[in-house]
């Protein structure tokens, strides 16, 4: 499979699982703020995790619950069950969606109508929908925000790409984005030229430093340091989609084409500008288009085609070619701006102009502005023509030139007395080579052109800006999404933690060889020191060994809230379905056990829940009458107890009729009626594990199918942990699981039995005694003896293995013998004698051994030799 | 080789990669008033675009594609 989508998969998983728990904490509290966020971030990054990949529907139907959840979010829409019903229904199919990715690396066929369906549904409960492209009729008015506000940055594209792309565009509508990439963009592989070249709908960009560069040499060649401004005549959406990687650089804003028509250049305003404007304004109101083509291109040819005047001619005479008389408003602005040189509000906007066209002071005030400026920029010129270093014959003539134009520009600023501070600072500058007054005074006619720069940029462009504050949706959200990705977390495949695993058992099985080799060369080769030696060796290995175990264990330990996740969500649908009200109480979850482990509970778990929700907690009117409030409640707690996870589904319903169920186990014929009288009620209350039993007369979609019990005692054993159950009738029930730890490394215990080594798992021995042939006791053909005044029934292993017994009715003496226990039942069980305790890895019978009754695998010892592992339940169950 | 020097003339052609932008910046660093002739260029890469851009030098022909040429226009000799 493709590495990406390898891990993209569990990614996906790991964010639906965030989303539904989320979605349900939602449903209980809909004003958490931190929750609704977790659900957003987590739908909102598997969309744009999912637009890398072949898989159009999925992204789709989760762009849709990303929207709905969006206006959740910001309060538009209140979270009802409905729509946590639909949101839930449409995340399980993803969830679905990234199996069948999973198993084929597509999609099913059905995907798309299905998508289609469940965004249908989820769209509908938009509050509002952003205005679609096109939707909007050319002219119409349209209610300014602030996405739509034109940028500034419209006036500095050069006049001919305005033009040209306000001729080209098709409709009405532009959209005029800026894009500032990253400034490590390059590293992750991207172009943006590239990506602007390919973009759709592209009419005109324009690139430059988002600051002024740093000096050539220093700059880092893989540094990005440009942003772009870009027109194009495509919707919002193919923008967007077109930067989906990149949307968080992007300041998509849509415009009117006429907001194009910026007249840009020095205002050149005369008498006859105003006479054409008053001529213009005539022709516009008699529609005479001839005329004012005539007057447009009379004019045009009379004055300076740098001026702004030139300018709002040559957008006069375009927007008439392209759209007639359809937009007047906007042609009574453009002769305005002829006529003063400065350009009224577009019309569409709402936008106050604060100053007044109130021309000649305005022109003055420019005009002294724009003198400032060039002033200063000459100044600073000359400042580095002194600058620059030469030879000492030169010095001197340059500093009189450059004296002379300071002097000269320093009076038509501000007559005399600027031109005597240049006089002062030359002096100062010739006596003692200081050009810092200079500089100082130079600075100072700057910061006066600095002032009056803004209005000089402003006042030709006319006051129609308003602030380009663009509230992104995902920017409050990306700083916790980045601060949640520094986790230190790593991903490994489980079977590559697997294979460590086997190879730490391996190693531990050859440590156990070391003292087979210690008592080898004392006894063999008689070496009393080697033997020592090779035992100080193998207590270092071994603490080796067991530190590594450790860590290795630890890596493949979750807690097993990852098991109760599904919980919430289960309880949910099966009470809604149920028409029941019910509370999930999860205690425990940080509580640890091997991933095997938890993977071989999880079914079971899911058993053990719905059958407290069927069978135990009763609908609100029984529990009304029985006096408990109508919410039932469902505890489930994880602990861990010794070398085992223990894990309790409690309810508080009806319990089990103990005498109903006993009733029902004689009538099935698994019971006899007296035995039924004499059993307790704990084992009468396990007595529902039995494969096939239900209390139910009609089955369920549920449970009372009369295999779920079995299901879990089955699954539970197989995992080697136990079940066990307690009821009250009236008062709830509680099923409890025990589960070990981890289940790589097995510690047994080996025994003989008739001259064979075996090895019986620990857990299960209780305790080993030394019998005397008198303390047996013969009931009819069964063994038993006491011990601690409890009759324990003796079973002689020889016999269960049908091995021959003859050698041991003669011998006298002692019997060893090793209580077990299995399940709730101690028995003794007869063997030859005892053997050392190890640790090892139990291998599942493999090959001809495979099936073998009455063992559950072999194990390597340390001499080479194969060890047979015991089952005791089956061979007690094959008896 | 997409890049080719003639004393203060820098020749792009084909497809200039981010590869060539380091090489390309420790040649500017040598040339006064570097001139581009991006006539031949098929695409440039932004990392080159930028350092045209931060060169100071004059493009005297511009690629044939409007959107790669627009990203030049400040550059364009004037005479």
């Amino acid at each position: 499979m493709n590495a990406l989508l390898a891990q993209f998969i569990p990614e996906a998983r790991d964010l639906l699982e965030q989303a539904g728990t989320g979605m349900l904490a939602l449903e209980q509290d809909s004003t958490s703020q931190t929750v609704i966020n977790d659900v957003f971030r987590a739908v909102h990054t598997l969309k744009g995790s999912s637009g890398l990949f072949d898989v159009a529907p999925l992204t789709h139907l989760v762009h849709a619950a990303e929207d709905l959840l969006a206006d959740v979010r910001i309060g538009e829409i209140a979270l009802t069950s409905d729509i946590v019903d639909r949101l839930l229904d449409s995340l399980d199919l993803v969830g679905r969606w990234i199996d069948a990715l999973e198993a084929r690396e597509t999609l099913p066929t059905d995907a798309e109508a299905d998508m289609t369906e469940r965004v249908a549904v989820l769209r509908g409960w938009l509050a509002h929908r952003p205005a679609i492209v096109g939707d909007v009729a050319a002219g119409a008015a349209v209610t300014p925000s602030l996405e739509s506000a034109a940028p500034e940055w419209l006036a500095e594209l050069p006049e001919s790409d305005r033009l040209s792309a306000f001729m080209a565009a098709s409709g009405a509508r532009l959209l005029a984005w800026s894009f500032s990439p990253e400034e490590n963009c390059f590293f992750r592989g991207d172009d943006p030229v590239a990506m602007l070249r390919h973009g759709p709908g592209l009419l005109t960009l324009r690139a430059h430093p988002r600051e002024a560069f740093p000096s050539f040499e220093t700059l880092d060649p893989l540094a990005c340091l440009l942003r772009f401004e870009v027109l194009s005549d495509a919707s919002r959406e193919a923008i967007e989609e077109h930067m989906r990687y990149v949307a968080d650089a992007i300041d998509v804003r849509e415009i009117d084409a006429r907001e194009l028509a910026i007249p840009t250049g020095k205002p050149a305003a005369g008498p006859v500008s105003r006479d054409f404007a008053c001529l213009a304004r005539q022709h516009l109101a008699a529609r005479d288009r001839v005329a004012l083509d005539r007057s447009v291109a009379a004019l045009l040819t009379m004055i300076a085609p740098e001026s702004l005047q030139a300018s709002a001619l040559r957008w006069c005479k375009a927007q008439l070619e392209r759209d007639g008389f359809e937009s007047l408003a906007n042609l009574e602005r453009l002769i305005a701006a002829v006529e003063t040189g400065i350009l009224p509000p577009y019309a569409g906007k709402t936008a106050e102009s604060k100053r007044e066209p109130t021309a000649p002071m305005q022109e003055d005030s420019d005009e002294t502005a724009n003198h400032r400026k060039y002033v200063y920029r000459i100044a600073v010129e000359q400042i580095k023509v002194l600058e620059t270093p030469t030879r000492p014959a030169v010095v001197q003539g340059r500093l009189e030139s450059t004296t002379v134009i300071l002097k000269k520009l320093a009076r038509t600023i501000d007559g005399g007395n600027a031109a005597n501070a240049v006089d002062e600072a030359v002096a100062m500058f010739r006596a003692s080579g200081d050009m810092q007054p200079l500089r100082v005074l130079i600075e100072s006619w700057g910061a006066g052109a600095a002032t009056v720069r803004k209005d000089d940029l402003a006042a030709p462009i006319g006051a129609a800006k308003t602030a380009p504050l663009v509230i992104q949706e995902a920017s409050s959200t990306e700083p916790l999404a980045e601060s949640r990705a520094v986790q230190r977390v790593l991903r490994v495949d489980q079977s590559k933690i697997d294979a460590i695993m086997n190879l730490v058992a391996e190693l531990i099985v050859a440590k156990n060889g070391l003292s087979y080799l210690a008592s080898r060369a004392e006894k063999v080769h008689g070496s009393r020191a080697a033997s020592r030696e090779i035992k100080e060796q193998f207590t270092v290995i071994d603490r080796i060994t067991q530190g590594l175990q450790v860590g290795v264990m630890s890596v493949r330990m979750m807690p097993v809230g990852q098991v109760f996740q599904r919980f919430p969500r289960l309880v949910r649908d099966i009470a809604r379905k149920l028409g029941k009200k019910i509370e999930l109480v999860i205690e425990g979850e940080d509580t640890e056990a091997d991933k095997n482990v938890l993977e071989s509970l999880s079914d079971p778990l899911i058993h053990m829940v719905r059958n407290s929700l069927d069978h135990g907690v009763e609908t609100p009117d029984e529990r009304r009458a029985a006096g408990k409030p109508e919410q039932g409640v469902v505890h489930i707690t994880a602990h861990q107890e010794n070398d085992n996870v223990v894990i309790e589904v409690r309810d508080d319903g009806k319990g089990i009729d103990l005498g109903a169920v006993k009733a029902k186990a004689v009538q099935r014929g698994s019971l006899t009626t007296e035995k039924a009288e004499q059993i307790s009620d704990e084992e009468a209350a396990n007595l529902v594990f039995a494969p096939g039993f239900s209390m139910k007369s009609e089955v369920s979609e549920l449970s009372g199918r009369g295999v779920g019990m079995d299901v879990v005692r089955s699954a539970v054993i197989k995992a080697g942990g136990e079940v066990t159950l307690r009821t009250k009738f009236g008062v709830g029930t509680s099923v409890t699981v025990r589960l070990p730890l981890t289940m790589a490394v097995t510690r047994i215990v080996t025994i003989e039995c008739h001259g064979r080594i075996f090895g019986i798992p620990m857990d299960l021995v209780v305790e080993t005694v030394r019998l005397h042939r008198a303390q047996i006791h013969r009931i009819k053909s069964a063994e038993t003896f006491v011990l601690r005044e409890a009759i324990i029934p003796l079973l002689r292993l020889a016999d269960a293995m049908g091995l021959s017994q003859t050698e041991h009715e003669s011998r006298d003496g002692d019997e060893a013998v090793m209580v077990v226990r299995l399940g709730r039942d101690r028995i003794g069980l007869v063997v030859d004698g005892f053997r050392e305790r190890m640790e090892v890895i139990v291998k599942p019978l493999e090959g001809v051994l495979e099936g073998m009754p009455g063992f559950s695998g072999t194990a390597l010892l340390g001499d080479g030799g194969v060890l047979l592992i015991i089952d005791l339940q089956e061979m007690l169950r094959c008896q | 080789m997409p890049m080719n020097v003639v004393e203060n003339v820098i020749h792009l052609n084909g497809l200039c990669a981010i590869e060539e932008a380091e090489a390309l910046h420790q040649a500017l660093c040598g040339i006064e008033r570097p001139v581009f002739d991006l006539t031949e260029a098929a695409h440039i890469h932004t990392a080159i675009v930028q350092l045209v851009m931060a060169s100071g030098g004059t493009v005297r022909g511009l690629p044939s594609d409007l959107a790669l040429a627009a990203c030049f226009r400040d550059c364009i000799a004037s005479s």
